[in-house]
C-alpha cells in the first residue's frame, strides 16, 4: 500500500493511504479553505421512564439514558444536556410523545445556552387530544466549548407528561460540519 | 398549590391564556430539583415577588 507522510512542523505527522484493492479512484479536495472533518460527536439519548410536567410550565426533558454518545458529551445524569468539544454546525433532533387527559396545547423545543434564542422550537402548536407526537429540529452553531443545548417541551392540559422510550422521546444530535 | 395557581390568586387579571407559548408569562422547570420559577413575565401586571409566592 502507498502512502503519503505529512510531518508537522514541530510534532505530529498524517499518513494517508490508497486503500488494498483493486480501481483508480480520485480524491478531490476543494478549492476552499477550511478543516476536513473526519468524524464528529454524535449522540441519541431518551427518556427512560415516563415524566411528569406541571401544566402550562415550560420543562427540561430529563434524557437520563444514552443509546450511543460518540464522544461523551451528553450529560444524562445531572443536566440532560449536550456541550460539544468540537466547534461547528450541528443538526439536532427532539422528538417526544406527549400525553395530556385534556384538550391542550403541545410544543416542543430546543434551547440553546439556556433560552430559544438561537435555538429552535416546533412551529405549531398541536393540539393533545390524549398522545400526540412532536418534533423539532434544526441547525444550530456550537462553539466548542460553552454553548450547549437541552430539550423542553410545553403542554397545556391536564396530567401532562412526556412518554418514555429510546424511540418514543428522545433528543439527537451530529456535527454536520466546522 | 401549582405556581400558576398563585399566580392567578395573587394577580386576578391575570387568565390561563396568559401562559400559553405565546402568552405574557412564561414559567419553566428546568429538572433540576428547585421546581417551576417565572422564566419572562410580559404582563401588564407586576410580577409577583418570591415574598408574595411563599406567602399563598
Amino acid at each position: 500500500m502507498s502512502s503519503i507522510k505529512l510531518k508537522g512542523s514541530t510534532s505530529g505527522e498524517i499518513t494517508i493511504s490508497a486503500p488494498a484493492v483493486a480501481g483508480t479512484n480520485t480524491l478531490t479536495i476543494p478549492a476552499q479553505t477550511g478543516n476536513i472533518t473526519v468524524a464528529g460527536p454524535a449522540f441519541h439519548a431518551y427518556v427512560s421512564s415516563n415524566q411528569t410536567l406541571t401544566s402550562g410550565v415550560w420543562t427540561k426533558a430529563q434524557m437520563d439514558t444514552k443509546a450511543f454518545d460518540t464522544d461523551g458529551e451528553f450529560d444524562a445524569t445531572t443536566n440532560y444536556r449536550f456541550t460539544p468539544t468540537v466547534a461547528g454546525y450541528y443538526h439536532f433532533m427532539y422528538g417526544a410523545r406527549l400525553y395530556a387527559t385534556s384538550q391542550s396545547t403541545g410544543v416542543v423545543a430546543i434551547y440553546k445556552n439556556g433560552g430559544g434564542a438561537g435555538g429552535v422550537q416546533s412551529n405549531s402548536n398541536g393540539t393533545l387530544p390524549n398522545y400526540n407526537a412532536k418534533f423539532v429540529s434544526g441547525l444550530v452553531y456550537m462553539n466548542g466549548s460553552t454553548d450547549y443545548v437541552e430539550a423542553y417541551s410545553y403542554i397545556g392540559g391536564t396530567t401532562p407528561s412526556i412518554q418514555a422510550g429510546i424511540n418514543t422521546s428522545f433528543f439527537q444530535g451530529y456535527l454536520v460540519r466546522t | 398549590m401549582t405556581l400558576i395557581e398563585k399566580i392567578k390568586q395573587l394577580r386576578p387579571n391575570v387568565t390561563d391564556d396568559d401562559f400559553l407559548p405565546e402568552g405574557t408569562i412564561m414559567l419553566q422547570n428546568d429538572s433540576d430539583g428547585n421546581g417551576d420559577y417565572i422564566k419572562e413575565w410580559n404582563h401588564t401586571e407586576t410580577q409577583p415577588t418570591q415574598s408574595e409566592l411563599d406567602g399563598v
